[in-house]
């Protein structure tokens, strides 16, 4: 039978990260993805001839260098691009931009509050302070639960060693984070409705919360918690690679195939063989086994427990929480091929934060009806849109002078009310995003070439992805660090799991979204450290 | 208005910009809040010659402003700062600091008495969000008035002998902590006189040109130089002036503790006034006032004037503190420096800078010994 050291189960990026880790530290690890191309939810797909962009989310891949530190992407060809962090737009002359320069970020918020420029530094300075207070509990495996009380809970997110020493106003922020909503946390700084609607719909792309939802204020670390974010003391700028999702897939199966190691496409995993509790390897769906003395999967945690297992070979409470696990779809996805760059009324061209995409997301209150329509279950009348253009980072990905259009529909029921999808409830969608965005850039209808919607659970048929959750697993605080995917209470936190050898390296593992493609290294670093272990013992 | 938005030009020219341009020689050009100004304009020996034996002329309008004005203006800011200002006068002004409820420094700058109830505050770091927040419950309104005016300094021994030849006689006579607007060439224009021979004018943008041309016609004879921001932030080192933002920052924009001070970690003396009952941080100040400072900002001198650079201050073996501002003095041929240094190594010298000095291509380190320099008093 073959054989490898380790399987990784899907190839998308935390488990691309996971097996190019697991390669450099001399591991013969071998990917399957049922897919033809790789990179899963980030994955790019050809819209129109000679029109390549993001196929289910809004960017594709972002870079942390932190979660690539030490496999040598540099060297293995790959090339990032730094990009202002976008535009939020309510009108011709009501939008405005993140910007990288710290100058021109102040100059751009006191536009429209005097006061909001110098809010920023006070803003940035607390998001930054927060943001190094959890890094260190972004890095390796969450500490383990088992205390209760608020000092407890400090502790696990990181930071006991500095809750002496902050003073007592900041650590009160600290908790806020986790607890507050967006609104909140924004009506401390900042005055102008803009500015506050422009840093929320920044933060809720592709979110089943809403500005005004409780615990919904992290979402606003997220830009602060990537590594080199204080490097400007302007918007952290967003590190694109060129050549999108499939350039940083190519550089990490080349690391694995460096090693020795292989990237299969087109190899569905059907179930994982165990024995006593322990993986010995798995079967595919043309019937063939593979043994492996690790297995990894980067499929959701549901899809992981429920879809690949016999149901009576596992732990009755591991089945219980794998269904328990809430998985919520909340997005849409339009892919449009452009003949040209389109006019985004009132906005430059030259404005460099459209780099990094076009919030069409109204203000606070828009969002908060979107996101409470959403909670019924109604199909958008005046979608929330999340705008990126792949094209205007890296012209390669469209034919010269042409464009693609990454657009993500926010607040998107995975089921209508009424019943489920049809196609008529389909074009209507896709109709209402194309009034929506004729409606800010004049004359787009006439430009589009091409186009496509893709619907929560076309997402799901197409990725695996349990209702199309690009958070694989909501974002809340039960959900999250220690507790995502669930306590498991073994070593290595919520990556290994009660079956020996079997780890979950997806989204669904803390960080979750927080940090995107930090679980697949994790989960590598937490399997290096238990074989040590085992070597020493 | 799209003209000037943001992005387009991330720093900004002042109102002088274009007149400072034409005295340059060397088109050195460095950032300032946001603004581009001169770096040196001449050589830095005929600037610092200029400045400690002549006259100097410099384009200072990247300071921020703002104007604080309403019944209770004088309440408000005893509120906010460490000194008592129900003392200032009419036409007075002097220094100010402000901290948080930590007791950490947020700016400081100069405060101004314009009116019974106006005030303008002068600063190195935007305030108006904190001034703002902390002013709720006050009659009183703060406004950020950079834009509408320019700033000129007319510096040295021989800058009376400018205002003479210029005609500002009541200028001239000005005393030392007093601030007044004047009537100049039928310009209003807000004149302050620091100690030291130093003039800060400040005119309304469009009179700042017809103003800086007639200081610099008159200043001919005594041999008026413009000068650019290397040598005056030089001058200010020589003077132990530690500046927001590079020696420490402020409470309001440093994501680390360690580098924010209070008021006890400067040099000189900061009016820390405990006769008045209520004001931000004075919990927290209470406290400091009775310990001793862990660090302190000293000002250091390193005799040696080889091609060097350094950062790292040393005694014996141990890292002591950290030099934020150095400057070349030319005259004296030694580094001058600002650093942050442990108090309990302060007391008995023995301090070094690792340097590295640079021959053509060649690079070595040495350890230099460093003195720290008594200060002047202070303004
Ligand atoms: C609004 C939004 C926007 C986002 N934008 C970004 C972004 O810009 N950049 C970014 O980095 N991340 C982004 N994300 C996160 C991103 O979409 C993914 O979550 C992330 O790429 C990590 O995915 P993964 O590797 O954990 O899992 P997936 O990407 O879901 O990978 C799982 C893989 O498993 C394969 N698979 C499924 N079933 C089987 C089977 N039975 N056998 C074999 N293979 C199988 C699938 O084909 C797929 O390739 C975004 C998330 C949200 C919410």
């Amino acid at each position: 039978m073959e054989r490898h050291d380790a399987i990784v189960i899907g190839a998308g990026l935390n488990g691309l990260t996971a097996a190019a880790h697991l390669a450099r530290a001399g591991l013969k690890v071998l990917v399957l993805d049922r897919n033809g191309r790789a990179g899963g939810t980030a994955a790019m797909r050809v819209i129109a001839p000679g029109f390549t962009g993001p196929a289910w989310s809004l960017r594709g891949a972002v870079i942390d260098p932190e979660t690539y530190a030490g496999l040598g992407l540099a060297e293995a060809g790959l090339r990032v691009r730094a990009v202002d962090a976008g535009i939020g737009w309510l009108g011709p002359d009501e939008w405005t931009a993140s910007l990288g320069s710290g100058t021109a970020q102040r100059a751009e918020f006191a536009r429209h509050a005097r006061e909001d420029g110098d809010a920023w530094r006070r803003y940035r300075r607390d998001m930054l302070r927060l943001a190094d207070a959890v890094s260190p509990s972004l890095a390796m495996a969450s500490p383990q639960p088992g205390e209760a009380g608020l000092a407890a809970f400090g502790r696990r997110l990181g930071f006991a060693s500095e809750l002496a020493a902050w003073p007592r106003n900041d650590m009160a922020a600290k908790l806020d984070i986790w607890t507050e909503s967006i609104a909140t946390i924004l009506d401390r700084y900042f005055t102008s409705p803009l500015v506050k609607a422009h840093l929320a719909g920044a933060a809720l792309a592709g979110a089943t919360v809403g500005p005004s939802s409780p615990m919904s204020a992290w979402r606003l670390l997220v830009p602060f918690l990537r590594t080199g974010a204080d490097a400007t003391e302007g918007s952290p700028r967003l590190l694109l690679p060129v050549g999108g999702t499939d350039a940083l897939v190519k550089c990490l199966a080349g690391i694995v195939e460096g090693a020795g190691g292989e990237l299969r496409m087109e190899a569905e995993v059907t179930d994982v063989k165990l024995r006593d509790r322990q993986v010995r390897g798995v079967l595919l769906a043309d019937g063939q086994e593979i043994a492996a003395s690790v297995i990894v999967s980067d499929l959701d945690f549901k899809r992981t427990i429920l879809g690949l297992f016999q149901w009576k070979d596992l732990p009755g409470d591991l089945v219980e929480a794998a269904g328990r696990f809430r998985m919520k779809g909340a997005t849409a996805k339009l892919n449009l091929a452009l003949d040209r760059l389109p006019r985004i009324a009132g906005v430059p061209r030259d404005c460099p934060a459209l780099a990094g995409g076009l919030r069409l997301m109204g203000g606070l209150a828009e969002q908060d009806k979107a996101h409470a329509r959403w909670h019924m279950n109604v199909v958008p009348e005046d979608p929330s849109l999340s705008v990126f253009l792949p094209s205007i980072v890296d012209p390669a990905l469209a034919p010269p002078g042409k464009h693609v259009m990454s657009v993500l529909v926010n607040w998107v029921p995975e089921t209508p009310h009424d019943g489920p999808w049809t196609d008529e409830k389909k074009d209507c969608l896709t109709a209402a995003v194309l009034e929506k965005l004729e409606a800010v850039m004049p004359g787009l209808r006439e430009i589009v070439r091409a186009q496509e919607t893709w619907l929560p659970h076309e997402v799901e048929n197409e990725t695996g992805l349990t209702s199309g959750d690009l958070d694989q697993g909501e974002m809340t605080l039960d959900q999250m660090f220690f507790n995502r995917p669930t306590p498991f209470g073994a070593p290595g936190g919520g990556y290994a799991t009660p079956l020996r050898n079997f780890y979950l390296c997806s989204q669904s593992t803390h960080p979750g979204a927080l940090l995107p493609a930090r679980a697949g290294a994790n989960t590598a670093a937490a399997i290096l450290a238990s074989m040590k272990r085992r070597q020493g013992a | 208005m799209s003209g000037d938005l943001p992005f387009r030009r991330h720093l900004r020219m002042t109102p002088l910009h274009s007149e400072v341009a034409a005295e340059s020689r060397t088109n050195d050009w460095v950032e300032r809040n946001g603004f581009t100004i001169a770096g040196h304009l001449d050589t830095p020996e005929t600037e610092v010659f200029a400045r400690y034996h002549r006259a100097t002329l410099a384009d200072i309008s990247p300071r921020f402003r703002y104007r604080i004005a309403g019944r209770e203006a004088m309440d408000c800011l005893n509120r906010l700062v460490t000194s008592d200002i129900s003392t200032l006068e009419e036409g007075h002004f002097g220094p100010v600091a402000f901290c948080d409820e930590n007791g950490q420094l947020v700016g400081e700058g100069e405060l101004a008495r314009i009116g019974a109830t106006e005030y303008r505050l002068f600063t190195e770091e935007e305030v108006l969000s904190w001034l703002r927040r902390n002013s709720t419950g006050f009659q009183v309104h703060a406004e950020d008035v950079s834009a509408e005016s320019a700033g000129i300094e007319l510096a040295g021994p021989l800058a009376e002998a400018v205002l003479e030849e210029a005609g500002f006689d009541p200028v001239r006579l000005l005393q030392a902590g007093h601030a007044q607007t004047r009537d100049l060439m039928g310009m209003p224009v807000a004149v302050l006189r620091h100690v030291g021979d130093v003039f800060e004018f400040w005119p309304e943008e469009d009179d700042a040109v017809p103003l800086w041309r007639h200081l610099m016609q008159a200043g001919r004879e005594a041999g008026l130089q413009a000068i650019g921001e290397r040598t005056r932030n030089l001058v200010r080192i020589d003077r132990g002036c530690p500046r927001m933002g590079a020696d420490y920052l402020g409470a309001l924009s440093a994501v680390s503790g360690d580098h924010v001070r209070t008021p006890y970690e400067m040099p000189g003396e900061t009016d820390v006034d405990f006769g008045k009952p209520v004001f931000n941080g004075r919990a927290a100040l209470r406290r400091m006032a009775v310990q001793s400072a862990a660090r302190r900002i000293v000002a250091l001198a390193v005799d040696d004037a080889r091609d060097l650079t350094f950062a790292i201050v040393c005694k014996g073996e141990h890292q002591v503190g950290v030099c934020t501002s150095i400057a070349f003095m030319p005259e004296t041929g030694q580094y001058l420096a600002i650093a942050t240094v442990e108090a309990a190594a302060c007391a008995s010298g023995g301090l070094t800078v690792e340097t590295e000095i640079r021959r053509e291509l060649a690079v070595w380190r040495e350890k230099l010994p460093a003195r720290i320099r008594p200060l002047p008093a202070k303004r």
